[in-house]
C-alpha cells in the first residue's frame, strides 16, 4: 500500500508547487498583479479584523448561564447531518476522483481499499482548510493559541462526518445491490426514528420528570434553557453522548481539556475509518459518472454558463416558428428564449406569476386582513421587491455571460453576413427581454400588495404612476447596464474569463472587484443625464399640470428616451467592437 | 494473453455488454468495432479493471482480474479516448508519478527513451495547458508504455491526431504487438484498423455479432464472389445502427 500512497504524496506536493509557481509566473502580467494586490487587500480587510480580535456577528457567545447549550446544539446538528446521510442519498456510492485520477489510478495495480484510503488522505488538506476557515469566521482566532485547538476540534468533526457520509453511502449501495429500493430505505429510517420516540414515550414513567414546558412557553422561562434541560437529562443525554464526544474537543478551553476530549473523539473517528476502508463496495461506475459530471460543470462554468447541459435535457418547443427571412437579431432572441427553457418553462413562469398576481389582487379585495394574510402579503411583496433589486445587477451580468459564450463561438459569428451591431443587439435582447418581463411582473405584484397598506390608500394614483414610470425605464435600463460588461468582455477578454484556466484565487477576486467597481461607476455616470432630463421634464411639466401622476409618467418617459438613446449608442459601439474583434487575441 | 469468458455488464436493467467470450494471443491486435453505444468502451473498461463486471471472467497473462486484480493490473495498460492529465504535473512528472504507481525501477532511462521515441523530449517540462491534444495523447501513450504492459486496451487512440501522429501511433502499436503484447483497439476508423489488426470483433447492442481474423471475416462475408472491405462488412452487419 505504501507505493500508491507515496505516489499520491508525490502527486499532491508536485501539483501544489507547480500550481503556485504557475500562478506566481502569471503575476508578471499587470492585470493579474493588480488583481492579486486588490484581492489580498480585500481578504486582509475582510478577515484581518477577525485575526485582530473582532468577532463576526454570529460568533459563539457561550455564556456561563448555559454551559451545555453550544455543545448540545453542535451534537444535535451532528445527529441531524448523520440522519440525513442515511435518508437523502439517491445515487450510487461515488468517491470524488477527478477524471485524471480515474484515468491513472483505476487501471493501476491499486486495490479498492487503497483507493479509498488515498481519497481520504487527499481530502485532509481541504478539511484542514475548511476547519481553519470555520474557526476564522466564528471569530476564534482572537483566542491566540487556543484557536488552534478549535481548528483541531473542527478537523475531528469534519473528518468524522466525511467518513460517516462515505460509510453510509457504501452501506446504502450494498442495500441497493441486495434489492432494497431507496423509498423503502427512507421509510425504514424514518420508522426507526419514530419507533425510538415511541419507546421513549412508553418508558416515560420510569424516567426523571421532565422540566415544565408550560412555564417556558408562557414566558416565565426560556425555551432554549428548557430544550437544554431536556437534552441534558433523561434518555436523550445517553443518546447524544457519543455525538457530544465527537464535538467535545471543539469546546475545550485549554490544551489539557482538549487532549482529554480528543482521545475518545479520535477513537470514534478511527472506528469510522475502519468501517469505511473495510467496506468492499463497487464505487467505480458511479465515481466515473460523478467525475464526468464535475468536469462538465467546470467546463460550463468556464464558458460562463450557470449549469452544465446533461443528457437529460429534452428538446424544447420554441415560443414561435422562426421564419427564414426577416430582421436577423430576432433569430438571436428566438435562440435565447429557447435556451431559457422554451415554451414549457416560460409557460410555467407565466403561470407562476399569474397565480401570484391573482393572489395579490384577491388580497387587495379583502376588507379586513387577518394576521396570516398580512404575513403572506408581506412575504410575497418582500420577495418581489428583493427579486427586483437583485435583477438590477443580475440581468446585466447574465447578458454579459451570454455574450461571453458568443465570444467563444466568435469564429462562427464572424462568418455571419450581418453587421456587428445586429449581433450585439440580438445577443443582449433575449436576456434583457426576459429579465424585463420578470421585473414587470414583480413590480406589478409588489405594487398591488403595497396598495393594501392602509396609510397608502390615499396615494394609490401616485404609486401607480411611479410604478408605471419605473416600468417604462426598466427595459432600457437593463440594456444599458448590460452593455458595459459586454464591452469589457470584448475589449479585455482575458479579464472576463479568468476562471477558465486559473480557478479561484486572490488575483481573480481582485479582478472581479475591479470590474464590479468599474461597472457600478459606469452605471452611475450613465444615469446622470437620465436623471437630469427626467428632473427637467418633471419640473417643466409641473408648470402645465399639478397632477403628480402625469408628471411622474412624463418624467419616466423622458428618462426612458434618454436611456434608449444611450443604449442605441452603446449597441452601435458594441457592434464596432464586434466587427473589429481579433479572434486571435488572448482569451 | 487476454482471455475473456462470458463478460457481462449490467446497469440496472440495461445490458451494456452481454456474454462476451474471446482471447487475444500475445503479439496479436484485435479491433473492437461497433456503432456508438454498442458497449465498446464499457467492455474495454471492464477488461482493464476500471469498472467491475457483473458476470464473467477476465484473465491477463493468466492472472484473474477479479481474484488477483493487482497482479493482473500490473500487466495491463488502458488508453482512454480523451487524454486526461493532471493540470499541474509536467510531462516528466507524469512519467515519474506513473513509475511510482507501477514501481518501475529503470523509469528514468525508459522515460527518456519513450520521450525521444514520441518526439516529446523538448516538452518534458511543459504543463498540459501548454500542449496540443496530439501531444497530450503522446503523454498518455508514454505513461501507458512505461511499465511495459503485456496487455493493452486502446479506446479510439487515433481520434484528433494529425496524419503524422496517426502513422506514428500505428507504428508504435504494431511495434508493441511485435514485442509480444496482446492488444485490443476500439476505433471507428475501419480502414486504419485493417492495417493494424490481425483480428476483429464486431459488437452490436453489447452482443458479439462477428469475430475472427480479418481473413476469416472477409471470407465469411464475401458478396458476389468479391471480397469486401471491413467497412462494407460492418455496414452490412450493423445495418440501421451504423449512422446513429
Amino acid at each position: 500500500m505504501s507505493a500508491p500512497v507515496n505516489a499520491l504524496g508525490y502527486l499532491v506536493t508536485r501539483s501544489l508547487v507547480n500550481g503556485l509557481l504557475s500562478r506566481l509566473r502569471r503575476l508578471r502580467q499587470p492585470k493579474y498583479l493588480l488583481g492579486a494586490i486588490l484581492g489580498a487587500a480585500y481578504f486582509y480587510f475582510y478577515f484581518g479584523r477577525l485575526l485582530g480580535g473582532s468577532r463576526m456577528p454570529w460568533g459563539t457567545g457561550g455564556g456561563p448561564a448555559a454551559p451545555h447549550r453550544p455543545e448540545i446544539g453542535a451534537a444535535i446538528l451532528f445527529v441531524a447531518t448523520i440522519v440525513l446521510s442515511w435518508i437523502l442519498p439517491a445515487s450510487r456510492a461515488a468517491i470524488g476522483f477527478t477524471e485524471a485520477e480515474i484515468a491513472f489510478l483505476f487501471p493501476a495495480p491499486i486495490s479498492r481499499r487503497t483507493l479509498v484510503i488515498m481519497r481520504l488522505v487527499k481530502s485532509q488538506a481541504a478539511l484542514l482548510l475548511f476547519s481553519a476557515f470555520m474557526t476564522l469566521i466564528s471569530g476564534r482566532f482572537h483566542l491566540g493559541s487556543e484557536a488552534w485547538l478549535r481548528v483541531g476540534g473542527w478537523w475531528v468533526i469534519m473528518n468524522t462526518l466525511n467518513m460517516h457520509r462515505l460509510g453510509a453511502s457504501f452501506a446504502l449501495q450494498r442495500l441497493r445491490e441486495r434489492g432494497m429500493a431507496d423509498g423503502k430505505r427512507r421509510v425504514f429510517v424514518v420508522l426507526a426514528i419514530v419507533a425510538f420516540a415511541v419507546l421513549v414515550e412508553f418508558m416515560r414513567r420510569r424516567l426523571p420528570t421532565p422540566p415544565d414546558l408550560t412555564a417556558a412557553l408562557s414566558g416565565r422561562g426560556n425555551v432554549m434553557d428548557y430544550l437544554v434541560q431536556v437534552l441534558h437529562t433523561g434518555p436523550l443525554r445517553q443518546v447524544l453522548a457519543p455525538f457530544k464526544l465527537i464535538v467535545a474537543p471543539n469546546f475545550a478551553h485549554d490544551a489539557a481539556t482538549f487532549l482529554r476530549a480528543l482521545l475518545p473523539a479520535l477513537g470514534i473517528m478511527a472506528l469510522h475509518f475502519i468501517w469505511v476502508v473495510r467496506a468492499d463496495v463497487s464505487f467505480e461506475d458511479a465515481s466515473i459518472e460523478a467525475a464526468k459530471k464535475r468536469a462538465a460543470f467546470l467546463a460550463a462554468r468556464g464558458r460562463g454558463e450557470l449549469r452544465a447541459r446533461g443528457k437529460s435535457d429534452k428538446a424544447r418547443t420554441p415560443l414561435w416558428r422562426l421564419r427564414p427571412t426577416g430582421f436577423a437579431p430576432l433569430a438571436f432572441v428566438w435562440k435565447s428564449l429557447l435556451k431559457s427553457g422554451g415554451r414549457r418553462t416560460l409557460g410555467r413562469w407565466a403561470a407562476f406569476f399569474a397565480v401570484l398576481a391573482s393572489g395579490a389582487f384577491a388580497l387587495g379585495r379583502v376588507d379586513r386582513l387577518t394576521h396570516p394574510l398580512i404575513v403572506t402579503a408581506f412575504v410575497i411583496g418582500g420577495g418581489c421587491y428583493i427579486a427586483l433589486l437583485v435583477s438590477f445587477v443580475m440581468i446585466g451580468q447574465h447578458s454579459a455571460a451570454q455574450l461571453r459564450q458568443g465570444i467563444a463561438a466568435m469564429d462562427l459569428l464572424k462568418t455571419y453576413p450581418i453587421p456587428g451591431w445586429q449581433i450585439a443587439l440580438g445577443e443582449l435582447a433575449g436576456p434583457v427581454l426576459l429579465g424585463s418581463l420578470m421585473q414587470w411582473c414583480s413590480l406589478c405584484i409588489g405594487l398591488m400588495l403595497l396598495s393594501i397598506a392602509p396609510p397608502l390608500h390615499s396615494h394609490l394614483g401616485i404609486i401607480a404612476a411611479i410604478g408605471g414610470g419605473i416600468a417604462l425605464l426598466l427595459p432600457t435600463f437593463n440594456l444599458s447596464t448590460a452593455i458595459l460588461p459586454c464591452a469589457g468582455a470584448l475589449l479585455f477578454p482575458g479579464w472576463f474569463r479568468p476562471q477558465e484556466n486559473a480557478g479561484p484565487g486572490l488575483e481573480n477576486t481582485g479582478m472581479k472587484l475591479i470590474l464590479g467597481t468599474a461597472q457600478l461607476l459606469a452605471v452611475v455616470v450613465a444615469m446622470i443625464p437620465v436623471a437630469f432630463f427626467g428632473a427637467v421634464a418633471w419640473f417643466a411639466f409641473g408648470k402645465i399640470t399639478a397632477l403628480t401622476e402625469w408628471r411622474a409618467l412624463v418624467a419616466g418617459g423622458t428618462a426612458m428616451l434618454i436611456l434608449a438613446m444611450e443604449a442605441g449608442l452603446g449597441i452601435a459601439w458594441l457592434g464596432s467592437l464586434y466587427d473589429n474583434f481579433d479572434v486571435s487575441s488572448e482569451p | 494473453m487476454i482471455a475473456v469468458e462470458g463478460l457481462t455488464k449490467l446497469y440496472g436493467d440495461i445490458t451494456a455488454v452481454s456474454d462476451l467470450t474471446f482471447t487475444v494471443e500475445p503479439g496479436k491486435v484485435m479491433g473492437l468495432v461497433g456503432p456508438n453505444g454498442a458497449g465498446k468502451t464499457t467492455a474495454l473498461r471492464c477488461m482493464s479493471g476500471i469498472i467491475p463486471t457483473t458476470h464473467g471472467r477476465i484473465e491477463i497473462e493468466g492472472s484473474d482480474l477479479r481474484d488477483d486484480p493487482l497482479a493482473a493490473k500490473k500487466l495491463l495498460s488502458f488508453f482512454p479516448d480523451e487524454p486526461r492529465l493532471f493540470d499541474y504535473l509536467t510531462v516528466r512528472q507524469h512519467l515519474e508519478f506513473t513509475a511510482r504507481l507501477y514501481q518501475v525501477r529503470d523509469a528514468v532511462a525508459r522515460s527518456r527513451e519513450l520521450l525521444d521515441a514520441l518526439e516529446m523530449s523538448d516538452k518534458a517540462d511543459a504543463l498540459p495547458a501548454e500542449l496540443s491534444r496530439g501531444m497530450k495523447q503522446k503523454v498518455a501513450l508514454a505513461c501507458g508504455f512505461l511499465h511495459q504492459p503485456r496487455a493493452m486496451f486502446f479506446d479510439e487512440p487515433l481520434t484528433g491526431l494529425d496524419p503524422l501522429a496517426i502513422r506514428r501511433t500505428k507504428d508504435l502499436i504494431a511495434q508493441k504487438a511485435r514485442d509480444g503484447a496482446a492488444i485490443i483497439i476500439s476505433s471507428h476508423l475501419l480502414h486504419l484498423l485493417e492495417e493494424v489488426c490481425s483480428h476483429v470483433l464486431i459488437l452490436k447492442r453489447g452482443k458479439k455479432i462477428a469475430h475472427g481474423t480479418l481473413d476469416e471475416i472477409r471470407a465469411e462475408h464475401r458478396e458476389g464472389g468479391r471480397e469486401s472491405t471491413l467497412e462494407e462488412i460492418f455496414i452490412r452487419l450493423v445495418g440501421e445502427d451504423a449512422g446513429k
